[in-house]
């Protein structure tokens, strides 16, 4: 009797000293959300773009664009000008967007029928991304530490193993600004990629599913991995968009004076 | 036909087996009764302000719109107590069944935003994101609604007095009672002493309408009551009570049991169609029983049988002498309601098959389970006879309706009559025909008041659907078609009841005056279709992307434009679209159509309905009219068949116009139904009148018989109907409970009058041939 109450206590022993190892073959989940967040930060891109907006209805809105894009010297916010090519009443619309990730971000649009650069405010992070079904937020990425992370499982999603993280916001701000109460990623184990994302709003009720597919290294020196297919779709109003890139090309030597509202008038 | 009977009274107890387990089966059946409660089934779909409005709900969502208003008992809404219950019950409302997020509409609704023009650009926010929480956000939340006037009187009143939350519904199981439970239930928790809040909308008054209807499954058994207790009155016999209550009820099961069979379905519209059935199968039966008893006492006075004897006697004898008659005027009514089956609306089909099917179900009972019946029961004993033949208030009706007839004060029956037809025909031409689904309703009921309160400060609390439509994609962005869109709104909002118009064209104008630092010279539609096109795409970039789902469709093909208005009145609408086409012919560009949609739906049905009801008329009076023919094989027969029922339905809308009562969608029904009630009276006169005169009888005498026999079954029967409908005029604050019971009330007395007092009088006077010179 006493020898089995031993052996147990032995047995208790060995597995608390077994816990913490195993905790720490765990992934750090700081760790790899940080390397999430700049593994789409490229020097500069030039591209092709089409956005096409589908209503509940299936109808479509396609509009084509010539985008470039440079990443500011803190490394987390992007300068991006769009040029609108389609459709043809549109076309010649510029827009210049000068991404910050701790205000608001600087919109100015040129209407040709206008002949004039107007600035436009965004609200706020969790307003549509230019009437996408994306936010700017998704589209800058969010702040790291404020999340509170937790892995919940590793499955293979299209062939690539990847890390399901749950993220929380930890503050009601965090909650009221990012506009989600809750995200769940699955993260290529690879490259940290993101090729699935699902959001749930303020009150927790699901409410969009963004996917990032035809992943492909851009910048083999930095790391650096594009998804050239977007896709957001809204759960609740069932309104999809699509983001296509085609000739995507990182480190052309974009220049700063591309992103100025007088850059903007030129044809 | 004699040995008919006698078989039926031989096995009358399988008779009555049979005919309560057919009840039983057909109960069973009526279990599995389609019950349409959805109007929209109804509609023939092919109607352009059906399929508009079916457009309108497809490519906009917009189908059922309700309006919650919240007026704070002091001081204007600018107060957080306030706007923190619009925000409440916004996102309460959000949460609902069936309701559409993207088109919720309200101060702090997400697509309600607040366009800024600025020196340098334009902002475009949330109008308010999240309640004022001091003096200067407050002030804030007052210059974005006073820049911004599209939001003017839909969401806020013009003085600030009221907020309004709009939220649109689509379909949900439950119908419109589900809608307006959720509504109540979220609106319950913000009523205090310091807000009044009110509901309004289409949804709250056809819940009510749903509910009040529901009185009949009380009413209708006390009607019945009523009417056994003016029959029991008429004959002084329990048996006078309940037989022909025995077969007006379970000729409405039969009927309910047949649809359910088929599969045919019932709808709201039906509700009263037992109403009909009970009034012509208690018409039958009360002729059937009143022979019964003449022959009964008959045969006692004359002869030595035992009263077991002369019971089935008498139920031979005035089977043989009635159920002929009976048959041909069964048949006549049948044939008259089931031709409505070339109808294409389903209701009306409905309405036929229902009809005929319960006329002959009370012909098959008074053929078979009520002779037997009676035979089963104890004959009537001396002390009914002697009540029975007390003279009563009917004997002295129907002496004095008889001596009118018989005697040289005939020419007052004629000039009486001719007096009635001027005075109803001048009451007809003043009928209006119109819809509000306000009428239906005393207008001291708290929902109504909260609907008044709601139109007197808000632009309106009924939708009307502009849909214009271009002929290709873009269509909409065309300037041209932007400006007509504003004039028109411009032009509507003259209107008194019309308090708010929206459309893309208010966002196109006050993007332009934005995008010129908010000057006022340019909140106008921009001359450049480019402009347009990339303002529209501004817009979609500073907004979400459902922020003109409800304004312009995805292809800027079409637009809808939303009238709010004071009124759910068709006739009004009607008015409103008549303008709308003229000033669309001369001011939008070529390919560029209107349609109408919403309450204009509305319109449809009363259209469709009152039309069609009308139609109906004809049609069942034509059949009765060329039937009767055939049998008397005399068009004159044929017309004086015709004539109580064409007076019914004359006095019915003699007294809709003189009364103010609209020919609505609920009335035109009631109409429908004093043509099957008419010509049964006049079959059975006249039958009777030949019976009398083969008999030898001298024709005044003759006539005298039947008014005081036939006839005087005929007035217990009008007056029993009537009285038993009068129940419905304790229907407190439902107005179509109480039309229903002056208009069947008023339609049983005049084709009980003008067949008592017409159709004697015009035989003695014209003497026809088909019942004077008759071949034998």
């Amino acid at each position: 009797m006493k020898q089995n109450v031993l052996s147990v206590s032995a047995i208790l022993l060995l597995l608390g000293l077994a816990l913490p190892s195993a905790h720490a073959a765990e992934p750090d989940l700081n760790q790899i959300m940080e390397k999430n967040f700049v593994v789409n930060k490229m020097v500069d891109s030039v591209s092709d773009a089409t956005f096409t907006l589908i209503n509940r209805d299936g109808q479509e809105r396609v509009r084509k664009t010539f985008g470039t894009s440079k990443l500011e010297a803190n490394g987390i916010d992007n300068m991006r000008m769009t040029r609108f090519l389609s459709p043809p009443d549109v076309k010649g619309t510029v827009s210049l967007l000068i991404e910050h990730a701790d205000k608001d971000d600087d919109i100015w649009i040129y209407l040709p029928a206008l002949k004039k650069v107007r600035r436009l405010v965004s609200s706020d992070k969790k307003t549509s991304f230019v009437g996408t079904d994306f936010s700017y937020g998704d589209v800058i990425g969010y702040k790291v530490n404020e999340w509170s992370y937790k892995l919940l499982r590793e499955e293979t999603v299209d062939g690539q193993p990847c890390y399901v993280i749950e993220a929380t916001p930890k503050s009601d701000t965090v909650k009221s600004n990012s506009g989600y109460a809750k995200r769940i990623g699955w993260l290529r184990k690879d490259n940290l990629m993101t090729i699935k994302s699902d959001y749930f709003d303020e009150a927790g009720e699901p409410l969009k599913t963004l996917t990032f597919s035809d992943v492909q290294q851009v910048d083999a020196k930095r790391g650096k991995w594009q998804a050239m297919k977007l896709e957001a779709s809204n759960v609740q109003t069932g309104h999809r968009t699509i983001i296509k890139f085609e000739n995507f090309k990182v480190n052309q030597n974009v220049k700063d004076e591309f992103f100025t509202t007088r850059y903007m008038e030129k044809e | 036909m004699k040995r008919y009977i006698e078989w039926i009274i031989r096995h009358r107890y399988a008779v009555i087996a049979l005919t309560l387990l057919a009840t039983v089966l057909a109960v069973s059946q009526a279990r599995n009764l389609k019950v349409i409660i959805d109007p929209n089934t109804m509609l023939p779909q092919s109607h352009p302000y059906v399929s508009t409005t079916d457009l309108v709900e497809k490519t906009f969502g917009s189908k059922y719109v309700v309006v919650v208003g919240i007026t704070p008992k002091q001081g204007d809404i600018f107060q957080p107590i306030v706007l923190s219950k619009v925000q409440r019950i916004t996102v309460a409302l959000l949460k609902a069944k069936g309701v559409l997020p993207e088109n919720m509409l309200s101060l702090s609704a997400r697509r309600a935003k607040d366009i800024i023009g600025t020196a340098e650009g334009m902002e475009v926010r949330q109008l308010m994101p999240s309640v004022p929480a001091n003096e200067t956000q407050m002030q804030a939340l007052r210059a974005a609604l006073k820049r911004n006037p599209a939001y003017l009187n839909a969401i806020v009143s013009k003085d600030a007095a009221t907020a309004a939350i709009i939220a649109e519904f689509k379909d949900i199981p439950g119908g419109f009672r589900a809608i307006q439970d959720q509504v109540d239930a979220i609106v319950a928790h913000e009523r205090d002493y310091n807000v009044e809040i009110m509901v309004g909308g289409l949804p709250t008054y056809l819940s009510r309408l749903e509910i009040y209807s529901e009185r009949m499954a009380f009413l209708l058994p006390i009607s019945i009551l009523v009417l056994g207790l003016v029959l029991f009155e008429a004959f002084r016999t329990r048996q006078g009570m309940f037989l022909p209550l025995a077969t007006a009820i379970l000729a409405v099961a039969w009927g309910l049991g047949v649809m359910g069979a088929f599969g045919i379905p019932m709808d709201v519209f039906n509700a009263t169609t037992p109403i009909l059935i009970l009034a012509v199968a208690t018409g039958h039966a009360v002729q059937m029983l009143k022979r019964y008893y003449e022959e009964y006492y008959l045969l006692r006075k004359t002869n030595d049988m035992t009263p077991k004897e002369a019971n089935d006697l008498a139920v031979v004898n005035s089977l043989i002498h009635v159920g002929p008659v009976m048959i041909t005027a069964g048949m006549v009514a049948a044939l008259g309601f089931f031709s409505l089956m070339v109808f294409e609306i389903s209701t009306v089909r409905t309405f036929g098959v229902f009809t005929g099917v319960g006329i002959l179900a009370a012909m098959m009972l008074e053929m078979t389970f009520i002779p037997a019946l009676r035979s089963v029961l104890k004959p009537p004993s001396d002390a009914d006879t002697r009540r029975e033949h007390s003279v009563h208030i009917w004997d002295r009706v129907t002496g004095k309706i008889a001596e009118w007839v018989t005697g040289p004060k005939r020419k007052r029956v004629y000039i009486g009559a001719a007096i009635f037809v001027a005075v109803a025909l001048a009451g007809m031409s003043q009928v209006i025909v119109n819809n509000t689904t306000k009428s239906y309703f005393s207008y001291d009921q708290p929902f109504q008041r909260d609907d008044r309160a709601l139109n007197a400060r808000l632009g309106g609390a009924n939708t009307l659907y502009v849909l214009v439509e271009g002929a290709n994609d873009d269509a909409i962005k065309n300037p041209a078609v932007l400006q007509a869109m504003d004039e028109l709104q411009h032009q509507l909002e003259q209107r008194p009841e019309i308090g708010k118009t929206v459309s893309l064209a208010d966002f196109i104008k006050r993007m332009n005056q934005a995008m010129h630092g908010d000057d006022a010279a340019y909140y106008k539609i921009p001359e450049s279709q480019e402009l347009i096109s990339q303002y529209l795409l501004l817009y979609s970039m500073s907004g979400e992307p459902g922020d003109f789902d409800s304004y312009v469709d995805y292809g800027y093909r079409m637009a809808n434009m939303t009238v709010f208005m004071k009124t759910d009145s068709t006739a009004y609408t009607e008015q409103v679209i008549a303008e709308v086409n003229a000033f669309a012919a001369t001011h939008f560009p070529a390919g560029v159509k209107v349609r109408f949609g919403g309450l204009a739906e509305a319109v449809a049905l009363n259209e469709t309905m009152v039309h069609g009801k009308i139609l109906n008329i004809a049609q069942i009076a034509a059949v009765v009219f060329v039937i009767s023919s055939l049998v008397f094989r005399s068009l004159a027969a044929g017309a004086l068949v015709l004539l109580p029922l064409l007076l019914t339905v004359l006095a019915n809308f003699g007294l809709m116009g003189w009364s103010g009562i609209y020919l609505n969608i609920s009335t035109s029904l009631t109409s429908a139904m004093a043509v099957g009630i008419g010509a049964d009276y006049a079959i059975y006169l006249i039958f009777r009148l030949r019976e009398e005169l083969d008999k030898g009888v001298e024709e005044l005498t003759a006539v005298r018989n039947v008014i005081t026999t036939a006839g005087k079954a005929v007035l217990f029967v009008a007056i029993a109907v009537a009285a038993g409908y009068g129940v419905l005029l304790t229907s407190s604050g439902f107005n179509l409970h109480k039309w229903l019971s002056i208009l069947i009330g008023v339609a049983m007395i005049i084709s009980a009058l003008s067949a008592l007092l017409l159709i004697p009088a015009l035989i003695l006077s014209f003497r026809p041939n088909f019942i004077f010179r008759r071949k034998s």
